[in-house]
């Protein structure tokens, strides 16, 4: 897994801020943020701030994972109010369904590696 | 687009080959597709390689080079990658080659060497064909994504656990015997159920194995294709591609790439659904195969369970599907299923098959990169022309 320090540097206004992008020409709303609209092929955006509320659409607890990650631990797709999907862990409190609404929240991805660098991001917590 | 066949086939056996290197694999199935076809070495116009990963399973790049070296020759060979598509990428371009003119003869071969490395760092690498940004860095897997693709369709369709399992037991009953497949037995219903959790719903028996393996084809003109016997033409060979991360698809149950691909697949061909014989799909976990029979227009979208539950992919069925074990049991070195699929495809045609499907002649093969971001389907058939 890429994990550099610039590498997490060059995500932090997304992972941090909920900071996707939005295309002028057309309106749709990107996250993460594109630079390119595929919509319509405009190149001009600015930033927009996704409110981190959402839906789960779909979820896995993982049981085998990449050096790093404590198993086991459960990764969602959630569709943000504002419409565009991400794929992010979920902390649950006893269980997750199809459905439930959730928040963005900060926390710590993975472990260290060798370049000593912790990956902190975004997850969501269901909204009991 | 002028007419081009298959005209020889090789592959190693998948498994562990902890006395073979990269090079060994992919020289072993070279010359046994070579021998195959008839030819000599020094008839190989050009060299397409299939593979997904070298550098970081087996620290080596250049794979072209490495598999034109091993054999001798001074032609053009180059390394297409498109994750566990790359065989058919590879397999695509080849045909496109020797389709211009510009080759008469194409040697296509794909190798992947995997097990040198542990298999959660095995499981991290492969992951590299998903989004990096987005899903590899918060841990999600590929069988992760395919779970969640399985719950989305238990979800919204009613496919059952049961369904997904005898995905696996159907491919594993057809892998009894085959001499090239890493796992050449039957499971029950009841071991896929009660095998480990991989990823919730997905269990250790839904899911592709780690694999070493090489298999080549030789591509030919017609010209030089008539005067073999028993080429195999190659119909249509399409590909489309999707959003990286499968969090940007509308649905999470249907793989647009897939939809194109098969759809150009069958126009260029001139067929429909009801003239294909049989299937090659990419079983990499269970769901997947429930899908791409949807996907490909098998059946109705949501259906797929019930066609699979309902005997119709057994071999004798409606549709046999991976007659030779696909993914799931053979065993999935990423860069060499594409060519390992057409190589099934081609022994049913040929009449060379272990299970074989009576009076087959036309197949198609259905390989995906990721979790759908690339599919090349091709059609093949024992006649020149449907």
């Amino acid at each position: 897994m890429k994990s550099s320090v610039p590498f997490n540097w060059r995500l932090r206004r997304q992972r941090y801020l909920l900071a996707g992008s939005k295309c002028l020409s057309c309106g749709r709303l990107f996250f993460p943020a594109r630079k390119f609209c595929v919509g319509c092929h405009n190149k001009r955006f600015v930033e927009f701030r996704f409110s981190g509320k959402g839906v789960i659409e779909s979820y896995t607890t993982i049981y085998s994972a990449p050096t790093g990650f404590a198993v086991p631990y459960v990764v969602g797709i959630v569709r943000f109010d504002e419409g565009p999907k991400i794929a992010a862990q979920i902390i649950t409190y006893g269980g997750v369904n199809v459905g439930d609404r959730v928040a963005a929240v900060f926390r710590k991805l993975s472990e260290t590696d060798r370049s000593g660098v912790i990956n902190y991001g975004l997850k969501f917590e269901v909204i009991v | 687009m002028k007419n081009v066949a298959v005209i020889g086939a090789g592959q190693t056996v998948f498994g562990e080959h902890w006395d073979m290197s990269l090079r060994d694999l992919a020289l072993e199935s070279s010359l046994l597709a070579v021998a195959d076809a008839g030819i000599d070495i020094a008839d190989i116009r050009s060299v397409f390689v299939g593979n997904m990963s070298a550098g970081v399973f087996a620290g080596q790049e250049h794979v072209g080079a490495v598999v034109a070296d091993q054999l001798g020759l001074s032609v053009p060979s180059a390394r297409l990658e498109a994750a566990c598509a790359s065989g058919s990428v590879a397999f695509r371009n080849a045909c496109l080659g020797v389709a211009s003119g510009e080759y008469d003869i194409a040697l296509v071969t794909g190798v992947e060497k995997m097990t040198e490395v542990k298999t959660n760092d095995a499981g991290a690498m492969l992951m590299a064909a998903g989004d990096s940004e987005w899903e590899s860095s918060i841990g999600l897997t590929f069988a992760g994504q395919y779970a969640l693709i399985a719950r989305a369709h238990m979800h919204r369709f009613g496919t059952t656990r049961e369904q997904m399992a005898m995905v696996a037991v159907n491919n594993h009953k057809n892998a009894a015997g085959n001499k090239f497949a890493q796992f050449p037995f039957a499971v029950s219903m009841e071991d896929v159920l009660a095998s480990p959790l991989v990823a919730d719903p997905l269990r250790l028996l839904d899911c592709s194995p780690i694999t070493d393996g090489s298999a080549s084809v030789i591509i030919a003109s017609e010209k030089i294709a008539k005067k073999t016997a028993c080429p195999v033409w190659v119909l249509a060979s399409e590909q489309s591609s999707d959003t990286l991360a499968l969090h940007d698809r509308a649905s999470l149950t249907e793989m647009l790439a897939v939809k194109s691909a098969g759809k150009k697949a069958l126009e260029r061909s001139g067929l429909s659904c009801k003239k294909i014989d049989f299937a090659e799909l990419h079983d990499c976990f269970t769901i997947n195969e429930i899908l791409n029979l949807e996907d490909l227009g098998f059946c109705e979208k949501g259906t797929g369970g019930r066609f699979v539950e309902d005997g119709k992919t057994d071999i004798g069925g409606e549709l046999p599907v991976n007659t030779a074990g696909g993914l799931k049991a053979v065993g999935h070195p990423v860069g060499a299923t594409g060519i390992r699929q057409i190589i099934d495809a081609a022994q049913q045609l040929r009449r060379k098959a272990k299970n074989p499907v009576n009076g087959a002649h036309r197949g198609i093969t259905l390989n995906i990169g990721g979790s759908g971001a690339t599919a090349v389907v091709n059609i093949l058939s024992n006649e020149v022309s449907p």
